[in-house]
């Protein structure tokens, strides 16, 4: 097997990098403030495309681990572990910028409400997941544990999704995944859909760049324990 | 009279937010290209040096 192969970050995140530039400038520059909550409102367009990137990288995890169950296709296996690790960043931003928009609005950096608390459960169960791959050697062992774990997961995102309509919290209801019409005026609502494209963009060219790494890193490993043994 | 209402002053934490946004990806981005390049550099060695065994001396 050769490693001169394409590039780790190829053309996608080229585009994704100058799409999340300009949706960058679109909201410093051209998104009017809100009234109410003056400039911190502006968060919202990172944070909540953070949250659908990373439900998305989560949704590949459990998709992919379905398949890894079904056909025990290591391609499978090592897309999970990729967008396992891509929605982990994306959790991360989600967990940081919401305290940074809360500090202002609610008077608090963090609540125990429902949609915070399940958040960061995700969170550690994601980590659980890298760290559980990190610490078992057996290859189709790792790769059938965490593929249940990864589903187990993934389940959460419904709850997460509905926790503000299921618990009393303090957490906003959601302005645009919701039946009736997206309560935003259409300048903000540009602004978010282009954040939105450019983290989605983002999310699939790193979790496309993640598994060429793990193509690399496995060969290399099958040709360490070819020459080991 | 009335009353003209001007928005709160939250535009430092706006900042922060968006810096780090661009810190966070820009972190992981880096980290992961580190490692890629490493593991590459790796597998071009063991590459060359398991063609040389096939070929014998």
């Amino acid at each position: 097997m050769s490693s001169d192969k394409r590039p780790v970050f190829d053309w996608l995140f080229v585009v994704a990098v100058l799409s999340l530039i300009a949706a960058y400038v679109r909201a410093v520059y051209f998104t009017p403030i809100e009234a109410l909550q003056g400039a911190a409102q502006k968060i919202y367009y990172v944070h909540v495309s953070a949250a659908i990137s990373a439900y998305l990288a989560l949704g590949v995890v459990a998709l992919m681990s379905i398949v890894y169950l079904w056909l025990h296709e290591e391609r499978a296996d090592r897309l999970a572990e990729s967008a396992g690790e891509v929605a982990l960043v994306f959790l991360t931003v989600v967990l940081t910028t919401g305290p940074l928009w809360a500090k202002p609005i609610w008077g608090t950096w963090w609540t125990w409400d429902a949609r915070l608390t399940l958040t960061l459960f995700l969170w550690f169960l994601t980590a659980g997941y890298l760290v559980m791959r990190g610490a078992v050697d057996d290859v189709a062992m790792r790769a059938r544990y965490s593929a249940v774990l990864g589903i187990l997961a993934a389940l959460l995102i419904p709850f997460i999704h509905l926790s503000v309509y299921l618990f009393n919290t303090l957490h906003p209801k959601p302005i645009l995944l919701k039946p009736d019409k997206p309560s935003m005026p259409s300048e903000m609502l540009i602004t978010f859909f282009a954040m939105w494209g450019a983290s989605t963009l983002l999310c699939i060219a790193l979790i496309g760049a993640r598994y060429r790494y793990g193509v690399d890193r496995d060969a290399l490993r099958a040709l360490q324990s070819d020459g080991g043994a | 009279m009335m009353l003209q209402s001007r928005p709160p002053d939250t535009a430092a934490y706006y900042r922060i937010a968006y810096t780090w946004v661009v810190v966070a990806y820009g972190a992981y981005t880096v980290a992961l290209w580190w490692r890629a390049k490493r593991v590459r550099a790796q597998l071009r060695v063991a590459e060359n040096g398991e063609a040389r065994a096939t070929r014998g001396p």
